[in-house]
């Protein structure tokens, strides 16, 4: 049972992902790697695999964020204290004071009011309020989280429901805070992925609509960003087909986006209230027409909406070539002559 | 007021505590799905219409994203009523009438 656990491949594995990184002491590394493997050894994941599995994947996604040889031991030797007979004061004697502090750290964020400073930080709102010894300790967790998460099919529904939401309202926003943007978009897919899955199955590239529809709102006040994407995104997810999906998305993109960043930004009062003007003839034209294209929307006869379609295509086009021409006269002339050479071809 | 407005504050008015979405009022008017968003968020901004996330547990069971809800309000209801009202007495006046189906037939 220990053959697998003591398999060199995990290390050698990794060695490459470090072996690029000069700053690095890996001989310290190591030794923290070694220390992981003899006390998790013969411990298993719910998953079935090897337990060592974990910190070093937790590790690595660390150095993926470019932390420290403190930090990468930190991760490595994070669930030591608590899952194995190895102590605090062996993992101070053998490491020093600054690895253990990280530890005690991670154990402190478990803690009812670890929850209480990380939305301490977030009220901060910027990294610089994280101090670095902070930064390092949060990153370790949130690559812990993101393991976890990666690997949470064997826990219960209730239990991965219950993980994916305190991701979104605490992890994600700190791995936001910190910089960590890759790592949180991951999260936050992963999260939502538990929390939607029939959207996230069925809606064929899901995370391609959000990605679309997040960079469409951008006109958008930051503060009601969100509100209309997750309002969006819940309408899309019950149309149908794809096309309807698609004619949805490009009526909200092109009619109300623009409208609802006008409003909004310049904190327009709706003129709902307000009595109308008395009807002129040329606003009762404009009533009529409008008139017109509503009922147009309402399907009253579809012939009718052609006739009408059609009289406008042609009314603008008309427009438009008076207006291009007006400004320059050599197309005119050149349609002239073109006419005339082809009236007498001699 | 706009006619698109007006539509949306008479449905609302037909039933006054149903609780409807975006997508199923743009259904029910037979208008474009583009317009009824930035209309809904007007209305809200007067204290008209107030609108909600969705129960959790309804959007859960059916594994989807949460909708938002609308649902007009109790001072908007009836300031929505005297205003259809002294905009239908104006244009009327003037010979003016809406020839969409069953428009004066639904009125208050």
């Amino acid at each position: 049972m220990n053959g697998e656990a003591g398999d060199p491949g995990l290390w050698t594995s990794r060695q490459q992902a470090l072996a690029g990184r000069s700053d690095l002491d890996l001989d310290t590394i190591h030794r923290a790697y070694q220390t992981a493997e003899r006390w998790h050894r013969g411990q298993r994941r719910r998953t079935g695999d090897v337990y060592l599995t974990h910190p070093v994947e937790v590790a690595s996604i660390v150095t993926g964020l470019g932390q420290n040889t403190d930090t990468i031991c930190a991760a490595l030797l994070h669930d030591l204290v608590d899952d194995t007979p190895y102590t605090r004061n062996q993992l101070r004697a053998d490491f020093g004071p600054r690895i253990a502090d990280m530890i005690d750290g991670l154990r402190a964020l478990d803690r009812p009011e670890g929850a209480a400073r990380l939305e301490e930080l977030l009220a901060g709102g910027h990294p610089s309020s994280a101090v670095e010894a902070d930064r390092q300790v949060l990153a370790v967790k949130i690559a812990d989280r993101l393991h976890n998460l990666r690997t949470i099919h064997p826990l219960a529904k209730a239990r991965q429901l219950a993980k994916a939401r305190q991701t979104l309202a605490l992890v994600v926003p700190v791995a936001q805070v910190l910089g960590f943007t890759a790592v949180k978009q991951e999260l936050e897919e992963l999260s939502l992925s538990l929390l939607r899955p029939a959207h996230y199955n069925t809606c064929g590239g899901p995370g391609l609509t959000r990605t679309v529809l997040r960079l469409l709102s951008w006109p958008l006040p930051a503060t009601s960003r969100t509100r209309w994407t997750q309002e969006w995104l819940g309408e899309l997810a019950v149309l149908p087909t794809k096309t309807a999906r698609i004619a949805f998305l490009t009526r909200v993109t092109l009619f109300s986006l623009p409208r609802l960043a006008i409003d909004q930004r310049h904190n327009r009062t709706p003129r709902v209230s307000r009595t109308p003007p008395p009807t002129r003839p040329w606003r009762r034209a404009a009533g009529l027409l409008a008139t017109g294209i509503v009922s147009l929307g309402a399907g009253i006869s579809p012939r009718t909406a052609l006739w009408i379609g059609a009289l406008g295509i042609t009314t603008a086009s008309i427009l438009l070539t008076c207006v291009l021409f007006s400004r320059d006269d050599t197309a005119v002339r050149r349609l002239t002559n073109l006419i005339r050479a082809w009236r007498n071809p001699d | 007021m706009t006619l698109q407005t007006q539509l949306v504050l008479r449905v609302l008015l037909e039933e006054p505590d149903r609780q409807r979405y975006g997508l199923d009022l743009s259904h029910a008017l037979g208008l474009p799905s583009g317009t009824i968003y930035p209309i809904l968020a007007r209305l809200e901004t007067v204290g008209w219409v107030e609108s909600a996330w969705e129960d959790e547990a309804v959007h859960q069971r059916w594994g989807r994203p949460r909708r938002r809800m609308y649902r007009i309000t109790q001072d908007g209801a009836l300031r929505a009523q005297l205003a259809l009202e002294r905009t239908r007495r104006q244009t009327r006046g003037r010979g003016f009438s809406w020839p969409l189906p069953g428009w004066e037939a639904t009125g208050p």
